[in-house]
């Protein structure tokens, strides 16, 4: 390990390599706060090339061991607002943060595309936006401070994301430094020289955007992989025009069931709305206290539902949906046009998740999809779960596409038993959504979390199959190992890699 | 006078506040040390985290490596607004700061050297004078010199003007004023409850002295009549540099100066003459005072605001106390018409060309006014009093400048970045003036930003807006 410290201040400032007892305990965790594990030595590179640079001392440090047990991989991170521990260390791991490869590089107004930096934060880049007409559509609600890094490897989603898409949908290249340390270009974001070669000599070439469709989708396929595939480092983003029009509805039920048997009713009469959330019960009392929003006790739902596009025409679907919403006796009904009014209608869901602190010190949050016809049913399991293990339980729904997110508030100094609920109440949840049809994973990533979920959905050879993929990019398996995949699966699919150049 | 030693005495329930936050991470591109380092350790997130572990007693002290983590922080408290938790993170910084007496602000010689300078320099107008006559001498020298490296990046190069202004006097607001048409736009004496206490401070008052000047021809304008008061520093340069006691004494004597001022307000004459002639001014009972404490310095404000809870005194930012929409002033609203183009050179008084060209500028909040006081719209609502004023939007604008009190000279390793982001932003919005209500971000961001760039004080602007005064 001191070798490989002394050969990374070489390359690196002393106030990049954090080696301290108290600067790994900071690391221990993301803002998952059930898992927790300390990394070797964290880094913080300025640049692509200092990536790459630290992946090849990882990689000799790695070749001189004498103990192939202890050799080191490496995770990358973002601002660690990960919510299924996707960038927490494995064992023996070098945690490479990113949050130093923050820049803006180009904006490309007339093709529609930015280049960004993989620790670029994304309610930055909107920020950045304004007074272009356009906009970056993949919003999760960690917006504020997550990178668009940690957007695609979690290929996250977000509120909006049922009209858009997700991150995959809005990503058009990358700059990655792969597992060997080699930097690499995929989609249409290509160097503007390629003459002689190697990219990596060439860490501050000219990148350009070129349309490609022809070739294999590689970004598509990297997107999504938890940085188990490598690191991105630069990204290539399509930008969304900003639709002219806006229609902000905001209805509140007095039971969560009717809210969810209003999403299926829009969704079967075939609206297509910008964004379709429910807030249910907890999650109200928690933002009601916290911004004081204003709804009575009675109160324990929340639709909100988000029209956008031509205005005449958002106006006509606007009566529709209320003349549907009248028949469900909804206890109050809100609509604006208004910016202002707009971000305060949308407050009871940006503000929710973190404003559970005030209600509980922590709080669980977790993620499952059903198909969206599914929602009343998968609501109503989940509400017999929570109380089955006597938890506190807040839902937030993307009810748009069907994606859960419950959330578990509890303090484990009153409650002693409550985690180990918590995980088996999970276990359950996650058994009733994929039997409902479902999935594991809407936008957090499987992670840490969710590994040991994988074989209710994948069998052996499915995953064996992925795996398999994996190993083209990283054969050493250094990149993000044991995740996504049960512990199981990780160990034997370790043991089966060759161990090269030993 | 204080709340019960406020810091030290947290309650185990108040302790129970570090549990509402919930490690999301929403801090992180708010707090301007994390930006500039990308470390944890040096967001509000990775500081609570270590703060956690002091309290729940995992650690019974925090190692060199965590305790640098805390000094570090520019109690900018930007992290409190974006919290959706509503975390009291100040509350909980400065309590583990007080857990450790020595913290790396307070020991060595340059500890020492700063305890020194908080216990007296600020508190005594000879020395802070004696100070800026020695700032001036060193500028002389460096120009005779001018290959001699500088002490520091903040060192002041631009000539510092300075005009006394007396203490225990009342500036009022009768003089008369011509408008724009040579009418007689001022009105006789205003209501006794329309005499504000402004005080002098310590580091406004030493370097931009001007700014004061403005600000009493601007309130003076808005129709109130400014007593100054005999008081030091208030306390808060000391306090937001991890001197609590030396903060608590100054602001005690700040208060009773405060006091001692509204007594001679009240109470009628004593030694001074010119109270004497507004008769007005002596009805009053002292118990029902409500003569606001007006502040032009972000700091003073916030800090003053936050420590005193003497429920008689209001306290107010100047941008607070005149209200743009009703304003009850000796000059109209409509005398606001002198139209500033330009603002280049460092004259001071330069004069304001007429013409139709509108001047662009950026407004950069102080964090002590926009995160501290939550004065988030109040100074732009009052800029846009100023025909042929833009004020350009700019990224990062309510990020700390890394000025924070004296954190600029005690850590400059850490502020300089800081300082170097706010000013490329500031480039970027491609304007050459930036307006700021606070000396520490005037003085850090003009030391930041590269010749031709002006930074000036929103008083200041306001002030050149009015006609000149005539005493006919």
């Amino acid at each position: 390990m001191k070798k490989l410290l002394n050969s990374l201040k070489k390359i690196l400032k002393p106030q990049q390599v954090l080696n301290k007892p108290e600067d790994l305990r900071l690391y221990d965790t993301d803002a998952t706060a059930l898992f927790k594990n300390k990394p070797r030595l964290v880094l913080i590179p300025y640049d692509t090339e200092e990536v790459s640079k630290i992946i090849l001392e990882i990689i000799s440090y790695n070749k001189k061991l004498k103990n192939p047990q202890e050799k080191l991989s490496f995770v990358a991170r973002g601002a660690g607002t990960g919510l299924s521990g996707g960038a927490i260390a494995a064992e023996n791991s070098v945690l490479i943060s990113l949050a130093m490869l923050s820049k803006l590089i180009f904006v490309d107004c007339e093709n529609r595309v930015a280049l960004v930096e993989s620790g670029y934060v994304n309610a930055t880049l909107n920020k950045a936006l304004l007074g272009t007409g356009l906009h970056f559509a993949p919003d999760p609600s960690s917006q504020l401070a997550c990178t668009i890094g940690g957007n695609i490897a979690e290929n996250a989603g977000g509120i909006h994301c049922y009209k858009y898409g997700v991150t995959a949908d809005h990503v058009l290249g990358l700059e990655i430094v792969s597992p060997n340390g080699e930097i690499q270009y995929v989609g249409s974001l290509v160097p503007e020289c390629t003459e002689n070669g190697t990219a990596h000599k060439h860490a501050n070439l000219n990148l350009k955007f070129k349309k490609t469709l022809s070739d294999l989708d590689v970004t598509g396929l990297f997107i999504g992989t938890e940085g188990t595939f490598g690191i991105v480092t630069k990204a290539l983003l399509k930008l969304t025009p900003n639709q002219e029009a806006f229609i902000t509805i905001q209805v509140s039920f007095s039971a969560t069931l009717t809210c969810a048997e209003v999403v299926s009713e829009l969704i079967r009469q075939g609206f297509k709305p910008a964004a379709l959330e429910i807030i249910d019960n907890h999650a109200v009392r928690a933002v009601n206290a916290a911004y004081n929003l204003g709804f009575s006790d009675e109160v324990k739902a929340v639709l909100l539902i988000e029209l956008d596009g031509i205005n005449e025409e958002i106006l006509k679907e606007s009566y529709r949906i209320e003349a549907l919403v009248s028949d469900f006796n909804p206890l109050s009904y809100k609509t604006t046009q208004d910016v202002a009014e707009r971000l305060k209608l949308w407050k009871v869901r940006k503000g929710s998740a973190s404003a559970f602190g005030r209600i509980a010190p922590f709080w669980y949050l977790y993620d499952a999809v059903v198909p969206r016809s599914k929602i009343p049913a998968a609501l109503q399991g989940v509400e017999r779960i929570a109380e089955k293990y006597n938890l506190m339980l807040a839902n937030l729904v993307h009810a748009g596409d069907g994606n859960l997110h419950p959330n578990f508030l509890y303090d484990p100094e009153k409650d002693i038993t409550v985690i180990e609920r918590i995980f088996e109440a999970s276990h359950e949840i996650m058994r009733l959504c994929v039997d409902l049809g479902g999935t594991l994973s809407g936008e957090h990533g499987i992670g840490v979390e969710k590994q040991e979920y994988m074989d209710y959905l994948f069998s052996p050879n499915d995953m064996q199959k992925m795996l398999d993929v994996r190993a083209i990019f990283d054969p050493e398996y250094i990149s993000n190992p044991d995740k996504i995949f049960p512990i199981k699966v990780c160990k034997e699919c370790h043991r089966e890699v060759p161990a090269h150049g030993l | 006078m204080f709340e019960e030693n406020a810091e030290i005495a947290m309650r185990d329930e108040e302790l129970d506040k570090i549990k509402a936050c919930i490690h999301c991470g929403i801090c992180l591109s708010a707090c301007p040390t994390y930006l500039t380092t990308g470390n944890e350790g040096n967001s509000p997130r990775g500081r609570l985290y270590l703060i956690k572990d002091l309290i729940q007693g995992e650690v019974s002290e925090l190692d060199a490596t965590g305790q640098e983590y805390l000094d570090n922080c520019l109690s900018c408290m930007a992290c409190e607004t974006v919290c959706p938790s509503g975390v009291e993170y100040i509350r909980l910084l400065d309590y583990a700061r007080h857990e450790k007496q020595e913290n790396g602000y307070t020991k060595g010689f340059w500890g020492l050297l700063r305890k020194f300078s908080f216990a007296f320099l600020l508190d005594q107008r000879y020395l802070l004078n004696l100070g800026r006559i020695g700032l001036k001498v060193l500028n002389i020298f460096y120009k005779l010199f001018p290959f001699l490296p500088k002490l520091s990046k903040m060192q002041p190069t631009r000539e510092i003007s300075y005009t006394k202004l007396e203490v225990n006097k009342l500036y009022p607001s009768t003089e008369k004023i011509l408008d724009e048409d040579g009418e007689n736009a001022g009105i006789e004496v205003c209501e006794q409850s329309r005499t504000v206490l402004f005080n002098l401070g310590c580091v406004m008052d030493t370097l931009y002295n001007s700014v004061h000047h403005d600000t009493i021809k601007v309130l003076n304008a808005a129709g109130y009549h400014v007593y100054v008061p005999a008081s030091g520093c208030c306390g808060a340069l000391a306090s937001h540099s991890g001197e609590f006691k030396i903060g608590e004494k100054q602001t005690e004597k700040f208060i009773q100066a405060q006091c001692d001022a509204l007594n001679k307000l009240y109470k009628g004459p004593d030694e001074n003459a010119e109270i004497e002639d507004y008769e007005p001014f002596q009805r009053r009972a002292i118990e029902d005072f409500s003569n606001p404490i007006v502040f032009n310095s972000a700091g003073c404000g916030a800090y003053v605001k936050d420590k005193v809870y003497l429920e008689s005194l209001v306290i107010k930012d100047i941008a607070e106390l005149i209200d743009p929409d009703n304003w009850l002033a000796p000059i109209s609203l409509g005398a606001f018409k002198a139209k500033l183009t330009s603002l280049k050179g460092t004259d001071e008084n330069a004069e304001i060309e007429d013409c139709e060209q509108s001047l662009k500028a950026v407004y950069h909040p102080a964090c002590h006014l926009y995160h501290a006081q939550g004065l988030t719209t109040q100074y732009q609502s009052l800029l846009a009093l100023i025909p042929n004023l833009e004020l350009i939007p700019f990224l990062e604008a309510e990020v700390c400048c890394g000025s924070a009190g004296f954190y600029n000279l005690i850590k400059p390793k850490l502020a300089e970045p800081i300082g170097e982001r706010k000013a490329a932003n500031i480039k970027k919005a491609g304007v050459d003036l930036v307006i700021t209500a606070n000396p520490g971000c005037m003085s850090q961001i003009e030391a930041h930003l590269s010749e031709g760039y002006k930074v000036i004080h929103p008083m200041s602007l306001l002030a050149r807006c009015f006609p000149e005064k005539s005493n006919i």
